[in-house]
């Protein structure tokens, strides 16, 4: 973590002089698609999830997001991913200190800081790499890059890991560090994400008879039977103040091709 | 009178003899039958003991074999290979890796191993990860089938680790490793 503090100086003076903002209990919405949402195929996962509070204030900071995939939505036969990034080499080098044949996906947070009385939205950049596995386990590499008010680059790792509820197959867990924002104000707190891993935006390089060739990767995996009610994701968030929320979604079923029929009859 | 008295004694005498000793022959036989059936019995079980301590030598095969396959077909998380093996056994080697359907951290495996005489078929789910061009998988395969030669295979468990090339070729490089008892 590199938190580079870039504050306006009323915001600075501000914060400095109110305390933090109380906090209520939080609320999630969850949304998870499949861009495109073909039965065998191989796809882009877009993830949406927006939090907020029952009294309308600030959430308390997010600490951990456990996504639960439900089975057969894998890596295993993609292409993402095809070099693998360290966070020293994000933290020495930003985006550029990794191969773009690292990418996974990309995405964008919303995440409040509160100054004081005054709460200021601020839009974070997200980058996903493919991380270096983690104790036999793939694992995935977040940066999230902050400009202004609050100047800060987070690198924070998720890990694959085997399903341990119900009947999801895999979790990606994702531990979220503590964002301070100015001294004496709370952290930065996430309400709004949006994130897509696979292909979608994506071009990988390969060397080919000493010329450099584009090439979008394959997506992921997704299975040819749709499970009765589409394909089941939850979203565990757990906050800094120790609530947690489960919040579920589903991946309807894309409608079934119509048989042609044939010329004739 | 006398004479005849003792005569008839001694006739009684030796019918008892004979019939102890009837019965002392019949004693003695049926303990010789008994001991040699014991004996038989015993030399049977040493026999089958010592046979199956020699079959089980014979017929344990250490397999170390290491291939590099090459994609046949592919469906969605579905690979099949195949390719020819070095090391013991040796031979054809065809694979079928599923990194899809069931599990999304695990590799549903199953392969045919064609050696001399016969097809061993061995299946099992093994822990799976991707990291960068490879992807890893290594676990025990405890479920082996076999054909012709090897058709009693049985195996306490048989070790599969091997990577899949992420790139468009998906090439599997695999190892298996264990003992075979068929």
């Amino acid at each position: 973590m590199r938190p580079l503090p870039f504050i306006s100086c009323v915001a600075l003076i501000v914060g400095l002089m109110l305390p933090g903002a109380a906090h209520a209990s939080e609320t999630a919405k969850f949304r998870v698609h499949f861009s495109p949402n073909t039965l065998g195929g191989n796809a882009t996962i877009l993830v949406d999830f927006s939090i907020a509070t029952s009294n309308g204030q600030i959430p308390s900071p997010l600490t951990d997001v456990n996504l639960r995939l439900p089975p057969g939505v894998s890596l295993g036969s993609s292409t993402l991913g095809l070099a693998t990034c360290t966070e020293g080499q994000l933290k020495a080098g930003g985006l550029a200190g990794c191969s773009p044949n690292a990418l996974m996906g990309l995405g964008n947070a919303t995440v409040e800081v509160p100054f004081g009385p005054i709460i200021v939205a601020e839009s974070v950049a997200v980058n996903i790499f493919m991380g270096q596995a983690i104790n036999g386990h793939t694992s995935l590499l977040f940066y999230a890059d902050a400009k202004t008010p609050v100047s800060a680059q987070l690198v924070f790792p998720g890990e694959l890991l085997e399903g341990t509820s119900g009947n999801f197959a895999a979790e990606l867990n994702t531990v979220i560090p503590l964002t301070p924002s100015v001294p004496g104000a709370s952290y930065a707190a996430v309400v709004r994400m949006h994130s897509s891993v696979g292909p979608e935006h994506l071009l990988y390089t390969r060397q080919s008879h000493g010329r450099t060739v584009y090439f979008r990767p394959v997506g992921i995996a997704i299975p040819r039977k749709c499970p009765v009610g589409g394909f089941r994701f939850d979203a565990v968030l757990t906050f800094q103040d120790g609530s947690t929320i489960t919040a579920s979604t589903s991946v309807p079923c894309p409608p079934r091709a119509r048989k042609r029929r044939r010329a004739g009859k | 009178m006398g004479h005849r008295g003792s005569r008839m004694r001694m006739r009684a005498l030796l019918s008892l003899a004979g019939a102890g000793i009837l019965v002392f022959v019949v004693a003695v036989a049926s303990v010789v039958a008994v001991a040699s059936g014991a004996l038989g019995a015993s030399t049977n079980q040493h026999r089958v003991r010592s046979l199956g301590a020699t079959a089980t030598i014979a017929r344990q095969l250490g397999v170390s074999e290491t291939a590099h396959l090459t994609l046949i077909s592919h469906h969605t998380g579905l690979l099949i290979e195949e390719g020819n093996s070095s090391g013991t056994p040796g031979g054809k080697l065809g694979i079928r890796v599923n990194v899809s359907y069931e599990h999304t951290t695990r590799a549903a495996i199953s392969f045919t191993a064609h050696p001399r005489g016969g097809t061993v078929t061995g299946q099992g789910e093994v822990p799976f990860y991707a990291s960068g061009a490879l992807a890893h998988f290594s676990g025990t395969i405890h479920s082996i089938r076999g054909s012709g030669r090897y058709a009693h295979a049985t195996t306490r468990g048989i070790s599969i680790q091997g990577t899949v090339q992420r790139t468009h070729n998906y090439a599997i490089s695999v190892k298996i490793t264990g003992t075979l008892v068929f």
